[in-house]
């Protein structure tokens, strides 16, 4: 027996009549041998049949109605979000797993370098550019009063993601405040000199994390 | 008018590319076939069924063709010239035809099914000592070989003919055949199947 059972649409070229040569000859092979396809034939060639002299039975409205309905609902399933969901779902597995494995791995393992740069602006404002993995971002460290900063954080032009990054202020454990970086700068707003870490997240997946310490230079400025 | 197979393609790739509105043309333009192949199918197979079957056969059937991202859809290529009608009407009845082998017949196809009284003492083998019933199987073995060494053509015209009982009229139909032609391939299968049981028997 022909084991792979041919597709709907040879069964429909076989039964009206478009196959020749190879594709004729393999498909009545396989009719010949596989009950299941053979009994599909022939009541697909009996209703081809019926269909010539007789009107079809319409479908009545609220079935048809319901069809419409559950195939939409079924689109909606199948958009791009939930496609989505999938692959941030995956990520997020990836992401544990890696840091399931991280002890073991601790051994070899050493802190990425993170390149960037420090420009002192005016007195109490610097600008920090900062990459890491895919990530480049831009900061901004601003004085307010005594003892208090602002802190601007956005995305730079040149960073592989240009939007839907998560950044999260961190305190030891404790997350401060967290916002989603959106093509403007996100601010956080009067944050006391101390040490701090910035969490960089896409999709809930962690892209990296920034250690720093706001404080007051010798000269005064940061 | 029936639609072309270029509209058919554009509707196609609409719906799989998420368009509702195209969703719900094709629903509509084949909600009657899907369903009308539905109940053929149901009364060739003898089975007893409800409105409430149909309504379920029918949405399952257009639930398969748009699930896991269109997945059957896609399978639709009209490369021979196959409309969507003539694909989705073979769908419709492989869906039907598995959730009738799924489910198990019911009552009504049982008793189709019967055994004639006559034929039960042939079944039971009550009026056949033990190397009859021998012979017969190495019959049957033999005829089920003889019929995998004919052509593709005879061997499903045998299937059609002997098996099905079809009458050869039909079978020369169903075979797009000439009846002449399928009377040919008749006497020629029935001739080597002949030559073929009495070589292995001597």
């Amino acid at each position: 027996m022909t084991k792979i059972c041919p597709s709907e649409e040879m069964i429909a070229d076989y039964v009206e009549g478009r196959l020749s040569g190879s594709d004729r000859s393999e498909t009545e092979a396989h009719l010949s041998d596989c009950e299941t396809c053979l009994e599909g034939f022939l009541v697909v060639k009996s209703l081809l049949r019926d269909s010539d002299g007789v009107q079809l039975n319409p479908a009545p409205n609220h079935v048809t109605q319901a069809a419409v309905r559950l195939v939409q609902s079924q689109i909606s399933l199948s958009n791009r979000p939930s496609v989505e969901r999938l692959r941030v779902s995956i990520r997020r597995l990836y992401a544990r797993v890696l840091d399931l494995l991280r002890p073991l791995l601790w051994g070899r393992m050493a802190f990425a370098p993170i390149r960037g740069s420090k420009i002192v602006v005016s007195n109490g404002l610097v600008h920090l550019r900062k990459i890491f993995r895919e990530i480049e971002t831009e900061i901004e460290v601003e004085k307010t009063t005594k003892g208090k900063a602002h802190i601007r954080v956005r995305l730079s032009e040149a960073s592989k993601y240009k939007k839907g990054v998560r950044v999260s202020l961190k305190k030891g454990e404790r997350v401060i405040s967290s916002y989603l970086i959106d093509r403007e700068y996100v601010l956080f707003e009067d944050i006391p000199f101390e040490h701090y870490a910035f969490d960089f997240s896409k999709d809930g997946v962690k892209l990296g994390t920034y250690f720093f310490e706001i404080k007051e230079s010798h000269h005064g400025r940061k | 008018m029936n639609p072309s197979l270029e509209e058919d393609r554009r509707l196609l790739s609409k719906c799989i590319t998420g368009d509702r509105n195209a969703s719900e043309i094709l629903v509509r333009r084949f909600s009657n076939l899907v369903y009308h192949s539905v109940q053929h199918t149901l009364v060739e197979k003898n089975i007893s069924f409800t409105p409430q079957d149909l309504e379920d056969l029918h949405n399952t059937i257009f639930l398969q063709l748009f699930e896991h991202g269109c997945r059957k859809l896609k399978q639709y290529r009209g490369k021979n010239g196959c409309s969507l009608a003539s694909w989705i009407r073979v769908v419709a009845v492989r869906v039907v035809l598995n959730h009738i082998r799924k489910k198990g017949m019911d009552a009504i196809a049982w008793q189709m099914k019967r055994t004639p009284l006559e034929d039960l003492s042939k079944l039971i083998g009550e009026e056949m000592d033990p190397l009859t019933l021998m012979q017969n199987e190495e019959q049957d073995r033999l005829v089920e070989n003889g019929i995998q060494s004919l052509p593709p053509r005879d061997r499903l015209f045998i299937r059609l003919y002997f098996d099905q009982g079809t009458p050869i009229e039909d079978v020369a139909e169903t075979m797009q055949i000439s009846v002449p032609n399928a009377y040919t391939i008749k006497h020629r299968a029935v001739r080597k199947l002949k030559s073929y049981v009495s070589s292995m028997s001597k």
